[in-house]
């Protein structure tokens, strides 16, 4: 353990899917070089790292994008940071959002549905979704987020029109500290 | 994708000659098995035994094959999964859809029964 903490560390996103593997081991050294993780930790925090590093390749946007890393005694937090226009959904309500506080459901696709919890005008949060399939033809054929929302504590998305830029943020609580936000 | 295939006891066994299963290979994968499941094949069994890491994509492409086998009363089994792999399946309850088995032996003995 680092008492040096907390640690920020900034890396850029790989161009190519075969860089995954390795950015992703590089990323794990980073973290457990100042904090030490289970090996179920060790497990969530890979998953965090390449689905975040695959959205960033499957949309091209390449070296435009940044992983951010704050490693703290008991919170990691991992964020994609990339330039580029805003998220895009279908959902009964659009950026900027009036209602905050509310939960509310939004689709990128017929089966990409996700449950999101509103926090700002341009940020929310990727909620947990308890939706069981009736049957194999109802299981989605999309993960990213989902994994992304069940590997972490917290994940949010946000954002900034000043800046034109789009942050991912997923909240890691390390340890004894597993906090559960609704 | 790299991939080899035999029959056994009328059993299409794929091992994953890959060290990633990602978005790079996961289309590639997906067309190849269900063209095996065209040609007739009803009983698949995967190996991942050098498959270090999945991502969501190559989760995707396995659901897709598994919608294109279970109507035609096709059985799938993935065995010799690593750790990091087991956690994925189990974080997306996708381990309650899939059958998953440590050996080879039991991946036969399930597709057998």
């Amino acid at each position: 353990m680092n008492n040096n903490l907390p640690v920020t560390l900034q890396l850029e996103v790989p161009r190519y899917v075969k860089e995954i593997r390795a950015f992703t081991q590089r990323i794990v050294a980073l973290v457990l070089a100042n904090i030490v993780l289970s090996s179920a930790e060790i497990s969530k925090v890979k998953m965090i790292i390449v689905e975040l590093t695959t959205n960033s390749i499957k949309h091209d946007l390449g070296g435009q994008a940044e992983i951010k890393l704050l490693i703290d005694r008991s919170i990691l937090t991992i964020q994609k940071v990339h330039k580029g226009g805003m998220l895009t959904f279908s959902s009964s309500e659009q950026f900027p959002f009036n209602s905050v506080g509310k939960v509310l459901g939004i689709s990128f696709s017929d089966e990409n549905r996700h449950d999101i919890k509103i926090l700002d005008a341009y940020k929310f949060q990727f909620l947990e979704r308890t939706v069981v399939p009736l049957s194999i033809a109802d299981v989605p054929e999309h993960f990213g987020l989902h994994i992304m929302v069940a590997a972490s504590d917290i994940f949010t998305y946000e954002y900034c029109p000043i800046m034109n830029e789009n942050k991912f943020t997923v909240e890691f609580y390390v340890g004894e500290l597993k906090p559960r936000y609704s | 994708m790299n991939m080899s295939k035999q029959i056994i006891d009328g059993i299409t066994l794929i091992v994953i000659e890959e060290n990633e299963a990602n978005l790079a290979n996961s289309e590639a994968f997906k067309a190849y098995v269900k063209k095996e499941i065209e040609g007739g094949d009803r009983k698949i069994a995967i190996s991942f035994e050098n498959v270090e890491y999945v991502d969501s994509s190559f989760l995707g492409a396995l659901v897709a094959i598994l919608k294109a086998l279970l109507p035609l009363g096709g059985k799938l089994v993935l065995f010799q999964i690593n750790a990091d792999i087991n956690n994925l399946f189990q974080l997306t309850k996708l381990d309650k859809i899939f059958v998953l088995k440590e050996h080879i032996e039991d991946a036969l003995k399930e597709l057998n029964e």
